[in-house]
């Protein structure tokens, strides 16, 4: 048989359960595991656009990750140009004639915290 | 003394045991809340607690060959109606039911794999809505989302007007065909030192004139097109300290844009704070009163808003509701919302309706817009 104290613990984990859910249901915006994934990547973001082998840094990360959300894919590739390491590339198509979005981790993870991007 | 322990121990457990049975009893009321709470979450994520706006009535007029002319009077739409075919949203088909409710004006489709899902998408999108959704995409060639099986070529590679005629037609036989109805395209931005192919080359006038044969073959299909971004300066490399984008414009940025006036179905307005030529008085341009209103002296088509959960944007604003409100007052025709939450969208509205209601916003300010977007969409308006 359940003991009191057990039924106390259960009762409170139920009770944090639901009003964890009633501010989710509210829209209310807790700090969230992606925005943990965020912060704890050192460095700042970086995104580039490439087009025909020719790469081009661009500091509006919110509209490259607006760029990048509009694209067919994702994935991880290793990108070295001059100091930079870029390891996360965005494109619809693999010829070489397609805009390619290049990130770091940095840039990634914040990509993933607006509104517009959906995995 | 005994009997008493006997007892005093049979009173404790009795009170043991009913508060073990409160326990229960609580722990069920909060499982059953649990289950309750995520129900409704659920059904909030599907979009459910959106209410569905009215089927509109539209009286069937005939013209001289008998061909069925889709006539809307605006008194037939709800406020809340007018308001949703003022936004235009990404079209995931997860999101297909809220869109559908909504009676939003237009769904945004970014790159899918093959050309039969852009097919499928669009025809889940439309079937069944009295008032059609405008079909958007953003092909300028070099972005290109049909790239996984098509190719078109970058506007950065037209030389003649001829070419740009037939880039036109050709996207735009395509598009059509695909059911699409408004391409963000041309770029005229003068200088592009970003993506280095989204422009057409050469100087304001030559600018103007490639635009021009290119929405002329991609709007002699059917396809609306944008010039875009108003007032230019967008594709140039910023300031990487500072978040709040901004320009000094010249007159040769806006030529284009007079250049294209009596010709281009739409204008995309963006984001940075511009001075010079014209001048949005330390707002960004999308958001600026005046510049929409020197913009509209010399234009009469539709007013598009560039995306707007962008930092650019944001940043200007304490909370999203003052920034939905500016956005709306400057006199956009189109708001692009790309968020996936139609709650936002839905809230976005309801916000709106209410300034409208508490005259912050005039009704017929409303109405200018719809009447164009209805207009765009091949309808007659009363």
């Amino acid at each position: 048989m359940i003991s009191w104290k057990q039924l106390t613990i259960i009762n409170i984990c139920l009770l944090l359960i639901f009003f964890f859910l009633l501010l989710n249901f509210y829209g209310v915006k807790l700090p969230s595991f992606g925005q943990a994934q965020y912060i704890l990547q050192k460095g700042a973001p970086s995104c580039a656009i490439e087009w025909r082998a020719q790469l081009t840094e661009w500091n509006d990360i919110d509209r490259c990750c607006l760029e990048a959300r509009q694209q067919l894919s994702c994935k991880k590739e290793e990108y070295v140009l001059a100091d930079q390491n870029y390891n996360r590339v965005c494109q619809t198509g693999s010829s070489d004639k397609v805009i390619k979005i290049r990130f770091n981790d940095k840039a990634y993870y914040y990509c993933r915290l607006q509104p517009f991007w959906f995995d | 003394m005994g009997k008493k322990k006997t007892i005093k121990s049979k009173e404790s457990s009795k009170a043991s045991g009913h508060s073990i049975q409160l326990q229960i009893i609580f722990c069920f009321i909060l499982f059953g809340s649990i289950v309750a709470i995520l129900s409704l979450t659920f059904f909030q994520a599907q979009g459910w607690l959106i209410p569905s706006q009215p089927e509109i009535q539209m009286p069937a007029y005939f013209g001289e060959g008998a061909e069925r002319i889709n006539t809307i009077r605006l008194s037939d739409l709800t406020l809340e109606q007018k308001i949703a075919q003022m936004i235009i949203v990404h079209g995931g088909l997860w999101n297909l039911e809220p869109w559908k409710r909504m009676q939003v004006g237009g769904v945004h489709i970014f790159a899918l794999e093959k050309e039969e899902l852009f097919k499928e998408t669009i025809n889940e999108f439309q079937t069944g809505m009295s008032i059609p959704f405008l079909i958007s995409v953003d092909l300028e060639g070099c972005k290109n989302p049909f790239a996984n099986f098509k190719d078109f070529p970058a506007a950065s590679m037209i030389s003649n007007e001829q070419e740009a005629l037939e880039k036109g037609v050709n996207e735009g036989t395509y598009l059509a065909w695909l059911g699409i109805s408004l391409n963000f395209a041309p770029v005229v931005d003068l200088e592009d030192q970003i993506w280095k192919c989204r422009s057409f080359p050469g100087n304001e006038s030559t600018i103007s004139n490639l635009a021009s044969a290119y929405i002329f073959g991609l709007q002699s299909e059917g396809v609306l097109a944008t010039a875009k971004h108003y007032p230019g300066r967008t594709l140039v490399i910023g300031d990487p300290h500072r978040q709040l984008v901004t320009a000094a414009i010249s007159a040769a940025d806006i030529y284009p844009y007079l250049a294209l006036s009596n010709q281009t179905k739409g204008v995309m307005v963006s984001h940075i704070i511009v001075s010079g030529a014209v001048d949005s008085e330390g707002k960004p341009a999308v958001v600026s009163k005046k510049i929409m209103d020197s913009l509209k002296e010399q234009y009469s088509g539709l007013i598009i808003s560039d995306e707007v959960n962008m930092l650019g944007l944001k940043n200007f604003y304490s909370n999203t509701d003052q920034m939905y409100l500016d956005l709306f007052k400057a006199g956009n025709d189109i708001i692009l919302n790309f968020n996936e939450d139609p709650q936002d969208t839905h809230r976005m509205i309801q916000l709106i309706k209410k300034a409208v209601e508490n005259g912050e916003i005039s009704l017929k300010q409303i109405d200018n817009s719809v009447k164009k977007i209805l207009e765009a969409k091949g309808f007659v308006v009363e």
